[in-house]
């Protein structure tokens, strides 16, 4: 008996073994494709302007708070890629991640800026390092960079997951980057935090590699802005 | 260079006490009683011995770490892949705290409980710069900005990333007071590590959770307990700091003693088999080493790692008593005694394991010199193979100018070497791959180094009175942030003591609370928040939990982890731990309490740092002590001051010589070092003494016995070198260096010495065969 269940298990061994290896090719597959097509579009980008509306869902508020703005990708002042996420009007924010770090600067003229400090905050640093990287031109290898990757079956989705040894678990649970079916471009980053909020960044009216004083004249806004707010 | 006759030693004397002359004329009786004691003791040996770490041997007591609170480790299993590694050790943590309910105490306030307790009293517990900062942000406007300006936050996708804790702090009252000198450090562990809600300490990366016990029991039996409540989870538990340090000494004790003394015995035949070339008398010599390790392992029954280093130590200097060619009295006793003394200077140390041996080690050379100066001799009678030493020794003369130079060379080096030595405390023992594990240098690298904490007791009448001392003592600790100290844990920073809470009351009342909290919820409510989620900040604003006094935290849910710092007793006591500051050149922060006296710290670093302060005042002191016994014994063996000087001042210039050589070498100094430089010091004494004793009679001097005797010392320092235990490494290279110092002193510079003090004293030339009076 002891010889016949033996044989049997190493039989389903035998068989369980090229399926599990096959499972892992076909995740493999996905996460590819899903680079490929987002490198479609990223590869591409010197610059970058596109329509933003920033949804956030969480317990504090009676409704999500949805606010429009912009996205700029491009080289600040100094020459270095820098991001924006700028709120239209003054009771928004503009959200800037360079070369000197992350900020949350307040439209409004006298209100503190504050500072996002990847050092103390590690869910911070790999938050911002994934959202510099979801727009930077590259091959994907810092987009899924100190992440454990998920390739849904269904749709043009990509989701980044911080490692199961890293500390940013303990704030960020997942981004979910949903790309274009044709260009590849982000269209919407479903950001959940590990606290319950979900921030939903939907993305539209894709402008790539305007004309670089657009941008000049976006990042040096921004710097105004910025400039001599108190933290 | 003549050959001569070799010196007598006053064996001839028919109504002295001489051991060899008892010893050739009842060789059998001698030998009999000896192997008869011999046995004896061997079967009582195996059953008294016991071997102990002595990592904090040379610490004082009160400075030692708390013996009963040893720190586990929790880490995942090398084959382990969960899918949540944090909750996996989290999960672990509470089974091991069900089981050992009574034995485990949190090492830190549990997050929640201690997040709760901040957010209900913390306007009684800022000071009144921070207060008055809060009331200036409590005006209507100030409320609708903030609230504006958090909704401006809101939409920024780093938002809950950013470390703002809106629903503790909507307004950002308290976001400052973690820059406020970190006395407030609730929810942050030390280090990098963070507080778990059960209050263990959790590393950065979540692989590696260190739990507090508060326990009498043996390692052994506590551990068997946590490995049966883990389970078969993929968890590894292990002993790190001081508990861990102390079995890695004691496994290093039991693991490489026997190989210790049997490498140190097999130099030492080598020695000796290459000096004496004789099989029986090296053979006899070995026996007679051998037992008296038996005798002294009855004598002295407990041995430590430092331990076990002086009694090779010993193994080397011992063969002093076997190879006494050359007496510096008639009797052969004052070498001896100048052995045996040679730590007597450690009694005045704060040393603990250094004033044992100061006595334990008369009692080894006791023990050592009876078979060597009487068994011996037996041996020989009975057996043969006594080495002659007719026609070895030579003339020797002395040489003023050369030891005059040589003498003034080893004492500006060794002042000049002593402002440059590297000190090195005995907090921290030096055990090689003993001493780490992979656990410990996880302690060491994701939480804290258990090292530099230090303790103080507040008391008072009963456990809440000795918590608001705790109160005051802590805040007066806490000014002294960051210059001198890091960080302090105590619960007093948690409590207001009775006056300040009716002075905080007053002020509270001036900032009219409750008007402003009721017009923060109209505002929230107004921009689209929902006030509820604020529950915590409003509860905790409109002070419904009342104020933050000894009692209620005594009684309240921050009860259990008040454990680990209550001292149980009359008076009672409450502990507080505080980090010093890692430049271990500031020295012990003298802080003051609140009636001005100086708060007395205890640990490992105040010790450091406390001796660091005075080691080279109290080193030239045991020096001193040293050179003024080794002078006596030397002048009451040959009552010439001119020789007691010579030896006193060579014991000097071997001592600056081996600090100068330390120097260059880089070796540290410091506790650990003492007994090496106080042994090298008496090897040059004795040394000292012979050549200027055989030079005044006029006789043969036995270089050869002076190198010999040296080089057995050398051998023991070989045997120390070669364990590759860095605490042993740096004592046997002293040793070797020490006593090939003093027999060179010895021979070239004491005689010449001798001479220049004669001609300064006006005597010339010693009474022949008789004695020279300096």
């Amino acid at each position: 008996m002891i010889h016949r269940r033996t044989w049997l298990v190493a039989a389903i061994g035998t068989l369980a073994w090229p399926r599990r290896g096959g499972a892992d090719d076909i995740e493999d597959k996905r996460l590819e494709n899903r680079l490929e097509l987002w490198a479609n579009f990223a590869k591409r980008t010197r610059n970058l302007l596109v329509r933003l509306t920033t949804t956030r869902e969480t317990s504090l508020l009676r409704e999500p708070l949805v606010v429009t703005g912009t996205l700029v990708f491009g080289p600040s002042a100094a020459g270095s890629p820098r991001l924006v996420l700028r709120d239209d009007g003054l009771g928004g924010s503009t959200t800037i991640l360079d070369e000197r770090g992350m900020r949350i600067v307040p439209n409004r003229a006298d209100a503190p800026a504050t500072i996002v400090d990847g050092d103390r905050v590690p869910g911070a640093a790999w938050l911002g390092a994934r959202l510099r990287a979801a727009f930077a031109p590259g091959e994907g290898e810092a987009l899924v960079a100190d992440s454990r990757t998920v390739v849904p079956r269904g749709g043009h989705r990509l989701d980044l997951l911080p490692l199961r040894d890293s500390a940013a678990r303990k704030l960020v649970r997942s981004v979910s980057l949903h790309f274009d079916a044709v260009t590849g471009a982000i269209v919407e980053i479903l950001i959940a935090e590990v606290q319950g909020d979900r921030v939903r960044l939907q993305l539209a009216d894709h402008r790539q590699n305007v004309p670089d004083a657009d941008i000049a004249a976006a990042m040096a806004e921004v710097d105004a802005l910025a400039a001599g707010r108190r933290e | 260079m003549v050959p001569r006759a070799p010196a007598p030693d006053g064996s001839d004397r028919p109504d002295a006490i001489s051991l060899s002359r008892w010893a050739t004329r009842w060789p059998t009786a001698v030998i009999g009683a000896w192997l008869v004691l011999a046995a004896v003791c061997a079967a009582l040996v195996s059953g008294r011995f016991v071997t102990r770490g002595g990592s904090e041997a040379l610490l004082p007591p009160e400075d030692r770490h708390l013996a009963d609170e040893p720190l586990l480790l929790l880490t995942l299993r090398d084959d382990a892949t969960p899918e949540d590694p944090a909750a996996l050790l989290a999960e672990s943590a509470a089974v091991i705290a069900e089981r050992l309910a009574q034995e485990r105490v949190p090492i830190a306030a549990p997050a929640g409980e201690a997040a709760a307790w901040f957010d209900a009293h913390a306007l009684f517990l800022v000071d009144d710069a921070a207060l008055g900062q809060i009331g200036g942000r409590l005006g209507d406007e100030a409320i609708s900005d903030a609230i504006e300006n958090l909704r401006a936050r809101m939409s920024s996708p780093l938002f809950g990333v950013s470390g703002e804790e809106p629903r503790r702090d909507p307004l950002g009252l308290l976001g400052h007071l973690d820059d406020d000198g970190g006395r407030f450090s609730s929810t942050h562990g030390p280090g990098t590590s963070t507080i778990t809600a059960a209050g263990d300490l959790l590393a950065a990366d979540g692989t590696a959770c260190l739990l507090q016990l508060r326990t009498t029991r043996p390692s052994d039996a506590v551990l068997a307990d946590v490995h049966a409540a883990i389970g078969d989870r993929p968890v590894v538990a292990a002993w790190v700091g001081p508990r861990h340090v102390e079995q890695s000494a004691r496994a290093l004790v039991d693991d490489a003693g026997l190989r210790l003394v049997a490498t140190a015995l097999a130099a030492i035949a080598a020695v000796l088999a290459a000096a004496l070339r004789r099989v029986r008398a090296t053979l006899a010599i070995l026996v007679c080493l051998v037992t008296s390790v038996v005798f002294a392992a009855i004598a002295l029954p407990e041995l430590d790692a430092w331990g076990l280093a002086i009694v090779i130590l010993w193994l080397g200097f011992a063969c002093e008593g076997a190879l006494h060619l050359q007496r510096i009295s008639a009797r052969g006793w004052p070498a001896a005694t100048v052995l045996a003394t040679a730590m007597a200077p450690l009694w005045l140390s704060p040393y603990p394991a250094w004033q044992h041996w100061s006595w334990a080690w008369a009692v080894l050379v006791a023990i050592a010199i009876v078979p060597l100066r009487l068994v011996l001799p037996a041996i020989h009678a009975r057996i043969g193979g006594a080495v002659s030493w007719e026609g070895r020794g030579f003339s020797w003369r002395a040489l003023p100018v050369l030891a005059s130079l040589l003498a003034l060379v080893c004492l500006v080096a060794g002042v000049v070497a002593v402002s440059s030595l590297r000190y090195r405390g005995a907090e921290r023992v030096g055990l090689g791959e003993y001493g780490a594990s992979a656990a410990q240098r996880r302690l060491l690298d994701d939480f804290f180094d258990p090292a530099s904490i230090v303790r103080t007791h507040s008391e008072g009448a009963d456990p809440a009175a000795a918590l608001e001392r705790a109160a005051l003592d802590a805040r007066a600790l806490s000014e002294s942030i960051p210059a001198e100290l890091v960080r302090v844990d105590s619960p007093g920073l948690w409590v207001a003591r009775a006056p300040e809470l009716e002075r905080r009351r007053a002020a509270l009342l001036a900032l009219e609370l409750p008007a402003r909290l009721e017009h923060m919820r109209a505002t929230l409510e107004a921009k689209g928040f929902r006030p509820d989620a604020f529950g915590e900040f409003l509860r905790g604003a409109a002070m419904q939990d009342g104020a933050p006094t000894a009692d209620a935290m005594l009684s309240g849910a921050l009860g259990p982890w008040l454990r680990r710092y209550l001292v149980p007793g009359k008076p009672a006591a409450v502990r507080a731990f505080v980090q010093l500051s890692p430049d271990a050149d500031v020295g012990v922060p003298r802080i003051r309490d609140a009636d001005g006296q100086v708060i007395a710290l205890h640990g490992p670093a105040v010790a450091s740092r406390r001796d660091r302060a005075s080691f080279a005042d109290w080193l030239g002191i045991y020096a001193l002590c040293q050179m003024w016994i080794g002078a006596l014994v030397v002048w009451l063996g040959t009552r010439s001051l001119t020789i007691a000087i010579s030896a006193a001042f060579s014991t000097l210039a071997t001592q600056c010589a081996v600090l100068a050589a330390m120097a260059l070498l880089r070796l540290p100094v410091g506790p650990a070092m003492l007994p090496a430089l106080l042994l090298v010091g008496a090897s040059a004494t004795i040394s000292a003494g012979r050549s200027c004793r055989a030079i005044d009679l006029d006789r043969p001097l036995f270089a050869t016995g002076i190198i010999v005797t040296s080089l057995c010392q050398v051998a023991a320092g070989v045997a120390l070198l070669g364990s590759g235990v860095a605490m042993w490494r740096t004592m046997g290279l002293v040793v070797i260096l020490g006593a090939t110092t003093a027999s060179g002193v010895g021979l070239f510079i004491a005689p010449g010495i001798c001479r220049v003090l004669r001609r300064v004293a006006g005597v010339d030339t010693p009474a022949p065969g008789g004695e020279a009076r300096g």
